[in-house]
């Protein structure tokens, strides 16, 4: 009685007991739905003698199926104030990417192929700043439930799909409550520790949980980068018309 | 008492709107070694640029001020608006009155289709980014991936140069700065797309109006530019494969006058980036070639050139560059090699250091020419 008691029990837990990709839907879901944002972000860099330099965005971004679109504007430092990036993501092929320069009234396409390329000369690369959709990974092994800082999280590995990405791996808290990633470590194409980035003060809004700060921690060069949404609003009403070249020059 | 009413409620309008302001000021110097007994071996000078922008509604008011106090040179002191227009914004098209600049161009050293705006000589004429504002009236409507532009330019621009002492004028002869022949408009018709599945740009424009380019006369003793009539075809594209971008930049000039004739010029070039080089760093590599067919024996810069350069981002705190290149002139071997480094501090200044070498051609005015310049500005 006692060993089909146990078996029935394992094969319950073994019914509910989730995959790493199940793990990954589940976060996308929390944090999908916004339809469109504007947020105002800080992004400070600090060297690895402690020197730091501030960063300010505006962010726009259109929520798509195929991918989003944003346009960012550089509002600090002052010297390239209005420079913007116009993104339009795709899951099937290379993203477009377009950049204005103010003081030439130039737009520029710009390749956008290798991910791992400094985002502003930050520790975060375009890869680390794009749509993280749990499509653009594969997942292996089976998810441990551990502790960290206190929170319940499912530890879980995933590989990026895209063999222009800067890493081979790449492994994820996901806290076993809200489905909210917590903190993810970036392996180089050497298989070694790069990057530890660290998620939180996410708020809940309409229904969507929206980051308020990422910590990205650089193990190779001591340096890091801190992004912190000053303002965000959701569900903002931006539409296709929002994103393309004629936005760059307004 | 209408009058009353608007100035009563002008502070209201202003209210209603958002300004936005950005700007820069501070010094340039240069130092230039050459064996011209006539010309200055240094250059002092302070600047200021300002943009002020407005906005509405759909209503759009900018201007953009430059000044310029040179301490040797009276032709380079000077304040001057080269953008003051006023846009309005419709839902699928804008409008736009006033004096303003323009880009027009693929390629990173030298843009030729870049025709709209006249190059500013009073700056560093190697500066092909430096220009005067036009005045003209544009209508521009856009399409879901393309837009269609009609611009009506009132008027061509004088072009004013650097004094005799200067090592940018080359004048042979006093210099008389009022362009001849000025008066009719150029109107420009442009289509501009990008590729739907292919990440292209590119950019087709008609041109029935003046050319760019000028030639010169002499009037009593002066050198005098002279503006002249072309039907001018031009087409610029930015194609990106993988890693590499491909650029073209092509263009045919049926010529009115009969001292030019038509010509042709044809630009290509890459650029590939390698990214996380040694902590982070990015460097682009740059080869352009230049070509530029006509009847005439021509004075043209870039007839049979070939471009070579390098920009590396340091991707530090204070967004440091080192920008280089050399220029070979393929028919007579003269040579141009710069290189330039920008850096940031504190935040809120730029520094920039550039050095520039001529090995000239065996007809050349100079034996030798290097110029090492340094600006430092503040930004706000």
């Amino acid at each position: 009685m006692k060993k089909i008691a146990l078996v029935t029990i394992l094969l319950a837990s073994s019914l509910i007991a989730l995959t790493n990709l199940e793990i990954a839907q589940k976060a996308d879901k929390t944090t999908d739905g916004f339809k469109s944002s504007i947020s105002k972000t800080e992004m400070t860099l600090v060297n690895a003698s402690g020197q730091k330099s501030v960063r300010e965005l505006l962010m726009k971004t259109l929520e798509g199926e195929n991918g989003d679109k944003t346009i960012s504007t550089f509002l600090s430092p002052a010297d390239v104030k209005g420079t913007k990036v116009l993104g339009h993501e795709h899951i099937d092929r290379d993203d477009d990417q377009w950049l204005y320069l103010p003081a030439l009234k130039r737009v520029k396409r710009i390749a956008s192929r290798n991910k791992s390329g400094s985002f502003m000369g930050s520790e975060f690369s375009y890869e680390d700043i794009g749509n993280q959709n749990y499509q653009k990974y594969t997942y292996t092994g089976e998810p441990q439930t551990v502790m960290l800082d206190g929170i319940e999280c499912y530890k879980g590995e995933r590989v990026p799909k895209d063999k222009n990405s800067g890493y081979t791996k790449q492994i994820s808290w996901v806290d076993t409550k809200d489905f909210l990633i917590q903190k993810v470590e970036y392996y180089d194409r050497k298989e070694e520790l790069l990057k530890t980035a660290t998620f939180s003060d996410y708020k809940r809004k309409d229904g969507v949980w929206r980051v308020g700060k990422i910590e990205m921690k650089n193990h190779q060069n001591d340096k890091a980068t801190i992004l912190i949404w000053k303002e965000d609003k959701i569900k903002v009403g931006l539409s296709d018309k929002d994103f393309n070249k004629r936005e760059l020059k307004k | 008492m209408k009058k009353l009413a608007f100035i009563a409620l002008f502070p209201l309008i202003l209210m209603s709107g958002e300004f936005e302001y950005k700007g820069n000021f501070g010094f340039e110097t240069g130092y230039f070694h050459h064996d011209l007994d006539a010309k200055r071996d240094n250059s002092k000078a302070l600047f200021l640029e300002t943009e002020l922008r407005y906005e509405s509604g759909e209503s759009e008011v900018v201007a953009k001020l430059k000044g310029v106090w040179d301490a040797n040179d009276d032709n380079r002191r000077y304040v001057d608006f080269n953008d003051f227009y006023y846009r309005y914004n419709f839902e699928n098209s804008d409008i736009l009155i006033g004096r303003n600049t323009l880009f027009w161009g693929a390629l990173e050293f030298y843009n030729f289709a870049d025709v709209f705006n006249t190059k500013d000589f009073l700056d560093d004429p190697f500066d092909y980014d430096s220009k005067l504002g036009s005045w003209n009236v544009a209508y521009t409507y856009y399409l879901e991936n393309s837009e269609v532009s009609l611009i009506a330019k009132l008027h061509e621009e004088d072009q004013k140069m650097q004094d005799a002492k200067s090592i940018y004028n080359f004048l042979p002869l006093p210099y008389n700065d009022n362009l001849k022949s000025k008066k009719r408009p150029s109107i420009f018709l442009k289509y501009s797309g990008s590729g739907d599945e292919v990440q292209i740009d590119y950019s087709l424009i008609y041109l029935n109006g003046f050319d760019e380019n000028r030639y010169l006369s002499v009037e009593n003793g002066f050198l005098r530019q002279n503006a002249y009539i072309v039907n001018k075809f031009i087409g610029f594209a930015t194609l990106v494969l993988g890693d590499t971008i491909y650029k073209t930049e092509l263009s045919y000039a049926l010529s009115d006058d009969k001292k030019v004739s038509d010509y042709g010029q044809i630009g290509v070039g890459l650029e590939h980036t390698l990214y996380s080089l040694l902590d982070k760093k990015d460097l682009g590599l740059l080869v352009e070639y230049y070509r530029y067919e006509s009847d005439t024996k021509t004075k043209n810069l870039f007839v049979n050139d070939l471009m070579l350069g390098f920009r590396l981002s340091m991707n530090d705190l204070s967004s440091s560059e080192i920008l280089g290149g050399l220029d070979i002139d393929l028919d007579n071997k003269e040579k141009i090699f710069f290189i330039k480094y920008d850096t940031r501090l504190f935040d809120k200044y730029k520094l920039a250091l550039s050095y520039q070498h001529l090995s000239p051609k065996s007809d050349s005015v100079f034996e030798k020419l290097q110029s090492l310049k340094l600006e430092f500005g503040y930004y706000f």
